[in-house]
C-alpha cells in the first residue's frame, strides 16, 4: 500500500471518530430529565395529588383485625414471631399509632395527599392515622432527625437507570438516563407494627421504597413497592406492593387519628358475631363439628394454628374425635389430622399413628369433661372440655409438656358448626 | 481523485453523525428472576379455600361462577392438564426467567419469552410491533401478547385468554378478559403489576402486583409437558359429561369454616368493587358475619349477568377469512360460519352461509384455491347454513367417481332435507335449488377429498333433527354446525326435532372426537357455526356451562317451579355475558324454555 494510500485511510478513520465525539458532544447536550439540582423541578413523574388506596392483596389482614398469631406471608424469625404471640387483641387502644409506622401506613387502607412541602421535601399525608411523611431530597443532611419516630427518617432521591461501561459494538452514543420512581429509604424508625395484630419491627429496620405513577387506561395509579429489613424479627427481607388509584381532590378525605376508637372496631364486631349466635337449647352435647374461633383462643407457644376444626361422633358409649389443624409456615401450610376413639370411663385409649399415646376421658358433669394424655405411659397434658353458651361453645382448656421438654398451655374456644 | 476523497470524507462524517442513533432508551428484564412469596399469602398458599373471593372486584356473575365452582372439576379428564392460565400464573410460588429473542441481522429485539410458573407454554412477548390475531382466531391459556416501553417499565398487553381463573379457588376470568402487566424494573428488582379487565366477571379492574428478585444462582422452573397420555381415571363412578358443581343454595364445606374462623361476613367474602376501597370498613362494622347460603331465587344484576350484553357475531357482510390448520380456512361474517377445505381435487365448503353476501364468500375462496367447489356438506337446514347452496353449487363442478358435471354436489343428512321440503300442505321453508343433492340416512357419510378423509357424522334430535358434524381427519378439525355458538346458547329448534339433550350429547361426542396436543390446548381444532376457532378446552367451557344449567333446571322441575318461576331465578345468569341475549332471534328466555320443556318431558341425558 503506498503512503498516501495509508494517510487516506488514517484520515478516513480519524474523521469517523470526530464524528462519534462530536456526536456524542451533541448527545450530551441534549436534555435529561435530571439537569436540574431543583428535586422538584427535576421531578420525572408527578406524582402530587390524592390517591385512594385499592385493598385487593391481603385483604383479610388490612380490611379485618387478623388474629393473634396471623403472620402468614411474613418472614418473622423466631424473635419475631415470639413477640407477635405475645399482642393482646384486649389491650389495642394501647397500641397507638404503632400499626401506622413508616413500615405499614401504606398497607392501611385509606387515602394519601401528596404535595411538595418545598422544592426538596416531598410530604405524604395519610388520612387513615394522621400521618405525615416528609421525604427529603437531602440538599441538607444537617437536618435529619436524632429522635426516632414512626415516620422515621426518609431520603429520596429520582430513581434513574444509568448506563454503564461503553458504547458497544455500534458505537452508539450512550442511552439517556430512564427511570422515573421516587426511591426512598428511610431510616430512625421507631419500632412499629407491620400489620396491626402485633406482628412486630424495630428500630433498627430499615426500609426502601419505590413510588411508580402507572397510565391504565384513562385511570392514574400509584404502586408503592416496600421493602423491610429488619435484623431483630425478620429473617429475611419483607417485599410489598400496594395500589392506589388517583382521585379528583380530596373530598373523600376521611380524617381519624391512630387513636381512633374505630381502628379496632372490626375486630370488636367480628367478636360479638359468634355471640350473636342464636343459642339452641338442649345442645348440651360434644357430637357435631367445632370450628376454632383464633379471635378467642390463646396460646403460650409461637405456633398458633391458623385454622382447626374438632368433630365428635357418638361411638358406643364413648366418642370418637377427629381434630384437623392447619399451620401456616413462612410460604406453606400443613394440615395434620388425629383421630382417636375413647369411652367416658377414664381408660386409656390409643391414638393411632402416634407413637404410643394415649388418651382418657372421663365425664366430670353434664358440660364438662376431663381429658388426659399420655405419651409412653407418662401423662403430658391435661384438658379440660367446657360446654357453655346451650351448648354451642366449647372451650378445650389444656396444659402440658411438648417433646422437647417445654410446656405449653392453650386455651381453644370452639363453635359449633 | 483528492476531490473524490475529500467529498468521500464528507459523506462519511455526515453518515457517522447521522446515523449514530443513541441506544434505545429502555431497560431490560432478560435473566432469571426469583419470587418473593410473601404478599397475599392466604390466596396464593395453600390455605385458599371455595368462598374466599376477598378483595377481588367481582361481578354478580364472577360471583355466582365462583360459588358454583366445585374444586373436584379439576379431576375431570378434560381439565387435568390445563395450567395456570396467564390471569393467574405469576402468582405461584415458582421462579420465571426472561430471555430475550432478537433478530440476527438487526440485532433488535422481537420478543422476550417468559419461562416459568406454572405456566404451561413460555409465554412470548412480542416487541415488534406485530398486532394481535384477529376476533376469530383460537385463544389459550397463555394468550397472545405485546410489550412497550414506558420510562422502566414494560407494559405488556394480552388477549385471547382462554376461560381461566384468578385464582386457585375458581374465581373465574372470561375469554372476553384482556390483561395489562406493568413490568417496572428498580435496580436488581420486577415488580409485576397485573390489571385484569373482564368485562363478564369483574365491575372494575382487578389490579394486584408481584415481586421478583433478580436471582443470580437461581434456575426458573415449573413447566414440563401434560399430555392425554398422562391423564388419569379419577372420577369412575360418574357418569359420562359429568360436571362437578354446586347447586345454587348449596355451599361449599370449605367457605363455611372460612367464614367463621376469621369472622367474615358472607358479604366481603363474596367480593365486589365496593369491598376494596377503605369506606367498606365502615360497611363491614354494620355486617354480621353470617354463613346464610347463597342464594339464586332473586338475582339482582345487570340483564344479562355480566356487564357486556350485546352479541359478538361479525356483522354480516365483514367477510374475514381464518386459517384453520392444515387444509382447512374459516369464512366468518356471511351467516355462519364456513370451513373451506382445499387441495389439488378442489375445494369443499362446510356449509354456504345466508347467501346474502354470496359474492363476498365467493371472493374469499377464490383468495385460497383456483380449484372449482366440488362439495358443500350442510351441517343443518338453518337460512344462516344453507342460504347460500344455490348461488356457489351453479360455480362449481362435479367430477371423478361421482360424473362430470355442473354445480357441486351437497350432501346432508335426510332429516335436512325433510325439513326443507316441510310437512304435507305446508310450503317448503327453502326453494329447491338450495336443497341437497345428496343425502344420507345412517350414522355416516365419508367424503374423500383432497388426499383427505372427510367425515359426517348425524347428530339425531340436536339443534334439529337433521344435524351432523364435519371431521376432517388428516387436518384435524371439527365443524360443529348449530351445536356450538361460541357466541350465544345453542339454538334448539323444537319445530324441527332439536332438543337440550340432543345437543349436549352432540358436544359430548365432540368432546370424544378432539384430542388436545399438550396442556389441553390446541390439536383438534373445531370451527363453530358462530364466533371464533376453538378447540376440545372451548368445547368443555361450553358443556360445563350447558351441563350446569341443565341440573339447575332439572332441579328447579323436581322442585316444582313452572318456567316462569325457573325464568326468573335466571339459571343461566353468569353466563348471559358470555352467551346471553334479551332480544333477537334467540334469546335467553326462549333458550331457558327449551331447556325446561326437554327436561320436563325426559330424564336429562345424565341419568
Amino acid at each position: 500500500m503506498t503512503s498516501p494510500c495509508r494517510r487516506r485511510i488514517a484520515l478516513a478513520v480519524s474523521i469517523v471518530c470526530s464524528a462519534l465525539l462530536v456526536q456524542s458532544r451533541l448527545a450530551a447536550q441534549r436534555p435529561s430529565p435530571a439537569v436540574t439540582d431543583n428535586p422538584r423541578a427535576a421531578a420525572p413523574v408527578d406524582l402530587t395529588g390524592y390517591w385512594v388506596s385499592v385493598v385487593s392483596e391481603d385483604w383479610l389482614q388490612r380490611m379485618l383485625m387478623p388474629p393473634r398469631g396471623d403472620y402468614a406471608g411474613v418472614p418473622l424469625n423466631p424473635e419475631g414471631r415470639r413477640v407477635a404471640n405475645l399482642w393482646d387483641p384486649d389491650k389495642q387502644a394501647a397500641d397507638g399509632c404503632r400499626p401506622f409506622g413508616a413500615a405499614a401506613v401504606m398497607r392501611v387502607p385509606g387515602r394519601l395527599h401528596i404535595s411538595w412541602e418545598n422544592d426538596d421535601t416531598l410530604r405524604i399525608d395519610t388520612d387513615a392515622g394522621l400521618q405525615t411523611r416528609l421525604l427529603h431530597f437531602d440538599r441538607q443532611p444537617a437536618t435529619r432527625s436524632s429522635k426516632p419516630a414512626f415516620q422515621g427518617y426518609s431520603l429520596a432521591s429520582w430513581d434513574l437507570l444509568q448506563p454503564r461501561g461503553g458504547t458497544g459494538a455500534g458505537l452508539a452514543p450512550p442511552a439517556p438516563r430512564v427511570g422515573g420512581a421516587l426511591k426512598v429509604v428511610t431510616t430512625n424508625l421507631r419500632e412499629g407494627y407491620l400489620r396491626r395484630n402485633g406482628v412486630p419491627y424495630s428500630g433498627d429496620a430499615v426500609l426502601t421504597e419505590y413510588f411508580d405513577r402507572l397510565t391504565e387506561e384513562d385511570t392514574e395509579w400509584l404502586t408503592v413497592v416496600t421493602i423491610v429489613n429488619d435484623p431483630k424479627y425478620l429473617s429475611q427481607e419483607f417485599v410489598t406492593s400496594t395500589h392506589f388509584k388517583r382521585e379528583a381532590d380530596g373530598s373523600k378525605w376521611m380524617p381519624r387519628a391512630c387513636d381512633d376508637p374505630s381502628f379496632i372496631e372490626a375486630r370488636s364486631t367480628a367478636t360479638a358475631t359468634s355471640e350473636r349466635k342464636p343459642a339452641s337449647a338442649g345442645e348440651s352435647t360434644l357430637i357435631g363439628r367445632w370450628t376454632l374461633d383464633l379471635f378467642k383462643s390463646t396460646y403460650s407457644t409461637n405456633d398458633p394454628p391458623i385454622r382447626r376444626t374438632v368433630t365428635f361422633e357418638a361411638a358406643g358409649d364413648g366418642v370418637k374425635q377427629t381434630t384437623e389443624t392447619t399451620r401456616q409456615g413462612f410460604n406453606v401450610s400443613e394440615t395434620t389430622r388425629v383421630e382417636f376413639t375413647a369411652q367416658f370411663d377414664g381408660k386409656d385409649y390409643p391414638i393411632p399413628n402416634s407413637n404410643g399415646a394415649t388418651v382418657a376421658l372421663k365425664r366430670v358433669n353434664a358440660t364438662t369433661i376431663e381429658r388426659i394424655g399420655k405419651l409412653s405411659g407418662k401423662q403430658n397434658e391435661t384438658a379440660t372440655m367446657r360446654l357453655s353458651n346451650g351448648g354451642q361453645t366449647l372451650t378445650i382448656t389444656a396444659k402440658g409438656t411438648a417433646t422437647n421438654g417445654a410446656n405449653y398451655s392453650r386455651t381453644e374456644v370452639f363453635e359449633r358448626q | 481523485m483528492h476531490r473524490v476523497f475529500r467529498f468521500a470524507a464528507a459523506f462519511l462524517f455526515f453518515a457517522a453523525v447521522v446515523s449514530g442513533r443513541p441506544a434505545l432508551a429502555q431497560v431490560d428484564l432478560s435473566g432469571e428472576w426469583g419470587v418473593t412469596f410473601f404478599e397475599d399469602i392466604l390466596h396464593r398458599g395453600a390455605t385458599l379455600v371455595p368462598g374466599d373471593n376477598t378483595g377481588v372486584p367481582l361481578s354478580e356473575a364472577g360471583r355466582r361462577k365462583a360459588e358454583s365452582w366445585d374444586e373436584s372439576v379439576v379431576a375431570t379428564h378434560e381439565r387435568q392438564c390445563i395450567p395456570h392460565p396467564v390471569t393467574y400464573a405469576v402468582r405461584g410460588p415458582g421462579n420465571i426467567r426472561f430471555v430475550k429473542i432478537v433478530d440476527q441481522e438487526s440485532g433488535r429485539l422481537v420478543a422476550y419469552s417468559l419461562q416459568g410458573s406454572y405456566v404451561g407454554r413460555f409465554r412470548t412477548i412480542w416487541m415488534d410491533g406485530r398486532p394481535h390475531p384477529s376476533d376469530f382466531a383460537p385463544h389459550s391459556y397463555t394468550g397472545f401478547s405485546t410489550g412497550t416501553w414506558i420510562r422502566n417499565t414494560l407494559v405488556v398487553t394480552t388477549t385471547h385468554m382462554k376461560m381461566g381463573y384468578l385464582d386457585r379457588n375458581g374465581m373465574p376470568s372470561s375469554e372476553l378478559a384482556r390483561m395489562t402487566e406493568h413490568l417496572i424494573r428498580h435496580d436488581d428488582r420486577i415488580t409485576a403489576v397485573t390489571f385484569i379487565h373482564d368485562p363478564v366477571f369483574l365491575s372494575e379492574p382487578f389490579v394486584r402486583s408481584t415481586d421478583f428478585v433478580l436471582n443470580l444462582t437461581g434456575n426458573a422452573g415449573a413447566w414440563g409437558v401434560c399430555a392425554p397420555d398422562q391423564i388419569v381415571d379419577e372420577l369412575l363412578d360418574k357418569p359420562k359429561g359429568y360436571v362437578p358443581h354446586h347447586l345454587p343454595g348449596t355451599v361449599d364445606p370449605g367457605r363455611e369454616l372460612f367464614l367463621t374462623s376469621r369472622h367474615v361476613p358472607l358479604e366481603a367474602a363474596r367480593g365486589g368493587a365496593d369491598t376494596t376501597y377503605p369506606e367498606y370498613r365502615r360497611r363491614l362494622r354494620d355486617l354480621s358475619a353470617t354463613t346464610a347460603s347463597n342464594s339464586v331465587g332473586n338475582p339482582e344484576g345487570p340483564a344479562c349477568g355480566g356487564n357486556r350484553c350485546e352479541q359478538r357475531p361479525p356483522a354480516e357482510g365483514d367477510v374475514r377469512v381464518e386459517h384453520v390448520q392444515g387444509r382447512v380456512h374459516m369464512i366468518a361474517g356471511a351467516g355462519g360460519n364456513i370451513a373451506v377445505h382445499v387441495g389439488e381435487d378442489g375445494v369443499l365448503l362446510v356449509n354456504s352461509g345466508s347467501g346474502k353476501v354470496t359474492d363476498k364468500v365467493l371472493a374469499a375462496i377464490r383468495q385460497l384455491s383456483d380449484k372449482p367447489i366440488r362439495f358443500i356438506l350442510n351441517t343443518g337446514g338453518d337460512a344462516d347454513d344453507i342460504g347460500g347452496n344455490e348461488a356457489i353449487a351453479k360455480t362449481g363442478s362435479r367430477s371423478g367417481g361421482r360424473g362430470q358435471g355442473a354445480g357441486a354436489v351437497v350432501i346432508a343428512h335426510d332429516g335436512v332435507l325433510q325439513s326443507l321440503i316441510g310437512s304435507e300442505g305446508r310450503e317448503p321453508s327453502v326453494p329447491s335449488p338450495s336443497w341437497p343433492t345428496i343425502t344420507f340416512i345412517g350414522d355416516l357419510k365419508d367424503v374423500y377429498t383432497n388426499g383427505e378423509a372427510v367425515q359426517m357424522f348425524h347428530q339425531p334430535a340436536a339443534h334439529a333433527t337433521g344435524d351432523s358434524v364435519a371431521f376432517f381427519r388428516a387436518s384435524d378439525v371439527v365443524v360443529t354446525g348449530e351445536v356450538v355458538d361460541m357466541t350465544r346458547y345453542p339454538l334448539i329448534d323444537t319445530a324441527q326435532g332439536g332438543t337440550f339433550s340432543g345437543v349436549l350429547a352432540a358436544i359430548n361426542r365432540l368432546i370424544d372426537l378432539t384430542v388436545p396436543k399438550d396442556w389441553q390446548e390446541g390439536g383438534t381444532l373445531v370451527v363453530p357455526i358462530r364466533g371464533r376457532i376453538a378447540d376440545e378446552a372451548d368445547l368443555v367451557e361450553y358443556r360445563d356451562m350447558l351441563t350446569i344449567v341443565r341440573d339447575r333446571v332439572e332441579d328447579s322441575i323436581k322442585k316444582g317451579m313452572t318456567l316462569e318461576q325457573v325464568q326468573a331465578a335466571r339459571p343461566t345468569f353468569e353466563y348471559d355475558g358470555l352467551y346471553g341475549a334479551v332480544s333477537g332471534p334467540w334469546t335467553t328466555a326462549m333458550f331457558v324454555e327449551a331447556v325446561y320443556r326437554d327436561l320436563s318431558r325426559s330424564p336429562s341425558a345424565s341419568q
